[in-house]
């Protein structure tokens, strides 16, 4: 990947340090997530804090990544850098009305 | 007294299988089932099937499985929390198969809770969609589950509208599903839902709460677990109504969506454990709250784990100036191992109460069935009852399910109890007390832990600990569950190794909450290590988990001194 992920390595441990409650001084950019206890549902909410923080959207499947701070920042750097082109359209909507009409 | 008599669940109700319903509907052109897509956050996508339209999806799928199986055999819905999982679920069992309910393999977690419950049922047909075939053959590859015959993707099947095949026929007694929420994750327990049982609960859910053809089932709790099924699967189809859901994890990433499914349907009803309240509560400012007009709610249930006071009056303080109707907060008690539903309070709203010396929320009077407290003690004599004392719960009723897929003596402890020379009984492993025929939940004498609504077993989290560091290791971790202002959580009391070199405490106390959070998704609230023999045992040497709660955790929170 392209894109830069350390200029948003600080600003994702500020969050980080916010959202589960740790203490700056204890972690860096690669302590796993998971030694701080921090189980999937905090992961999305993490993920849903730098949505809002940053004004991007991140898919749910990108959860997986979110494993340190290092891997939320390239996360986020992707995402930002992809900010310009459209989203994927679409629907997983096989299901809709037309189907049988 | 009994101010409420427990009405019976009808004799035509218990030997309609939940699919003829269908039949009823196949000309209804109102919306059915709805999955409102987040994956666009900006304007949520609806996705609609109509009753006459599910028929003809689940006819497809019926057609497929039925040139694949025999009535009888396992068929495993491996869906993600959209509408193919409804087609999957219901498809399965108009053919005839008993449906196993479970996940997509998305988190590292749930992998592992799959593959053992694959294992278990030996379900050889998985239903999926078609976005989801890839990553199922690659788990089915990498992992190590009896190979399935035939991963059936139901969104590609050819809809025949003019197919007007019947569902198969089926006895009352006959497993519909099988609901993996107990057990541990090597040996997992599936309990054996039958078809009656499935008509009990769902008549009781709607007895309780009213639900009708003028109800809108909301939600977002998963379809594998027994109340999300209940909930936004099953009830509908029985009541006629209809449901609108979202995938859980949106709900997680954006709470307030709870708060739209709530307030932009008629008549809502939605379900959810303790810990949702919670965070709808915490996570939605008060500016964000005043977008949604919640007087459209008509039950808001809290089941799945012990009901909070504080949660309760919380989110009443904050939804209660936005309409929230105080007496449609239900506080709600029920099991798998009778399907999802044993009791209820009504609608004069939460009642708090004291039970020796703590806050309980009741949760009120049961619907179509019988609930008993039994002290240990008691047992062998007819059961003094109904006096104010706490006891293990005990149910009696159609919806208590068959008992556990292939494992008849762990079924012969569990559901088949004895009371006042009357076997059937089916042992909750809750605690709880009856004060004026309503129920309280007061304590768990089962060694579970419940977080966030799933169901952990000790065993497991011992074991993954156990492999955590080299100076821990098997037969000397006792996990137990806690409570605190956070609601429940797990801590774990470890012995040393006897030859531990020199150790860090810290680096294994992080190697312990790192493989906990990896391998079960839950944090650890605490972990200690403590000296050899410094965990309780039994006469027979085994490590007791409540004892070592006693000594090494108050009910307060504090740790004891312990020293390692």
């Amino acid at each position: 990947m392209a894109a830069d992920a350390s200029e948003y390595v600080d600003e994702i441990k500020a969050l980080v340090c916010e959202t589960f409650d740790v203490d700056p001084d204890t972690i860096d950019e690669n302590t796993p997530f998971a030694e701080m206890g921090v189980d999937s549902r905090r992961r999305v909410r993490l993920l849903a804090t730098v949505e809002v923080e940053f004004g991007v959207d991140l898919d749910l499947d990108e959860l997986d990544r979110l494993v340190d701070i290092r891997g939320a920042a390239t996360v986020l750097a992707e995402a930002v850098e992809a900010g310009a082109k459209p989203r994927k359209s679409g629907l997983p909507g096989f299901l809709r009305r037309n189907r049988l009409s | 007294m009994p101010s409420k008599l427990s009405a019976e669940v009808p004799d035509e109700v218990l030997r309609t299988p939940l699919v003829r319903r269908l039949l009823e509907r196949a000309e209804v052109e109102r919306p059915a089932y709805t999955h409102l897509d987040c994956s666009n956050r900006y304007e949520p996508v609806e996705n609609t099937l109509t009753w006459a339209e599910l028929l003809v999806h689940v006819r497809a799928v019926a057609a497929k499985l039925r040139e694949l199986i025999q009535p009888g055999d396992r068929v495993a819905i491996t869906a993600r929390q959209d509408l193919s999982y409804v087609v999957a679920f219901f498809g399965a069992l108009y053919a005839g198969a008993v449906a196993v309910p479970l996940s997509a393999p998305d988190a590292r977690a749930h992998r592992e809770r799959l593959v053992g419950v694959l294992d278990d049922c030996d379900a050889d047909i998985w239903l999926t969609s078609e976005a989801l075939v890839g990553r199922l053959t690659e788990f089915a590859e990498a992992e190590r589950v009896p190979a399935p015959r035939e991963i059936v993707a139901v969104d590609t099947l050819p809809l025949d509208p003019a197919d007007r095949s019947l569902p198969s026929p089926v006895s009352p007694e006959d497993p519909a599903y099988l609901q993996y929420t107990s057990g541990t994750t090597r040996a997992p327990a599936g309990v054996v839902i039958t078809h009656r049982a499935l008509s009990a609960a769902c008549w009781q859910i709607c007895d309780a709460y009213d639900v009708g053809e003028h109800t809108t089932c909301v939600g977002w709790i998963p379809f594998f677990h027994d109340m999300g099924l209940a909930q936004l699967l099953a009830g509908t189809m029985h009541a006629g109504g209809r449901t609108v859901f979202i995938a859980p994890l949106e709900f997680i990433r954006r709470p307030e969506r709870w708060l739209l499914l709530m307030s932009a349907y008629p008549n809502t009803l939605t379900a959810a454990p303790n810990f949702a309240y919670d965070l709808v509560t915490e996570a939605v400012p008060e500016a964000k709250r005043a977008e949604y007009d919640l007087s459209t709610v008509s039950i808001a249930l809290s089941g799945s784990e012990p009901v909070r006071a504080a949660t309760v009056r919380e989110f009443l303080a904050a939804y209660e100036p936005h309409g929230f109707p105080r007496g449609a907060f239900r506080p709600s008690y029920g099991l798998a191992e009778a399907t999802v539903y044993v009791a209820s309070g009504d609608s004069g709203g939460p009642v708090v109460t004291e039970v020796d010396g703590r806050e309980v929320v009741e949760i009120g009077w049961p619907r179509g069935q019988r609930v008993r407290v039994v002290a240990p003690s008691d047992r062998v004599l007819p059961a003094k009852v109904d006096l104010g004392a706490t006891g293990e719960i005990w149910v009696k009723g159609p919806n208590v399910a068959a008992g556990y897929w292939r494992r008849p003596e762990l079924t012969a402890e569990v559901f088949d109890a004895e009371l006042d020379g009357e076997g059937g009984w089916l042992r909750t492993g809750d605690l709880g007390t009856i004060r004026d025929g309503r129920l309280s939940v007061t304590g768990r004498l089962k060694d579970l832990i419940i977080i966030d609504g799933r169901n952990h077993s000790p065993h497991d989290i011992e074991e993954t600990v156990a492999a955590a560091h080299p100076v821990l290791g098997p037969e000397r971790i006792a996990a137990f569950s806690v409570d605190g202002d956070e609601g429940e959580g797990v801590v774990v009391v470890a012995e040393r190794a006897r030859k531990a070199p020199d150790f860090d405490e810290s680096e294994i106390a992080r190697a312990a909450t790192r493989a906990v959070a990896e391998r079960h998704d839950v944090r650890l609230r605490a972990f200690f290590l403590v000296k050899p023999g410094g965990l309780p045992r039994t006469s027979s040497g085994k490590v007791a988990r409540s004892a070592a709660r006693t000594r090494y955790w108050t009910s307060d929170g504090t740790q004891f001194p312990h020293g390692s």
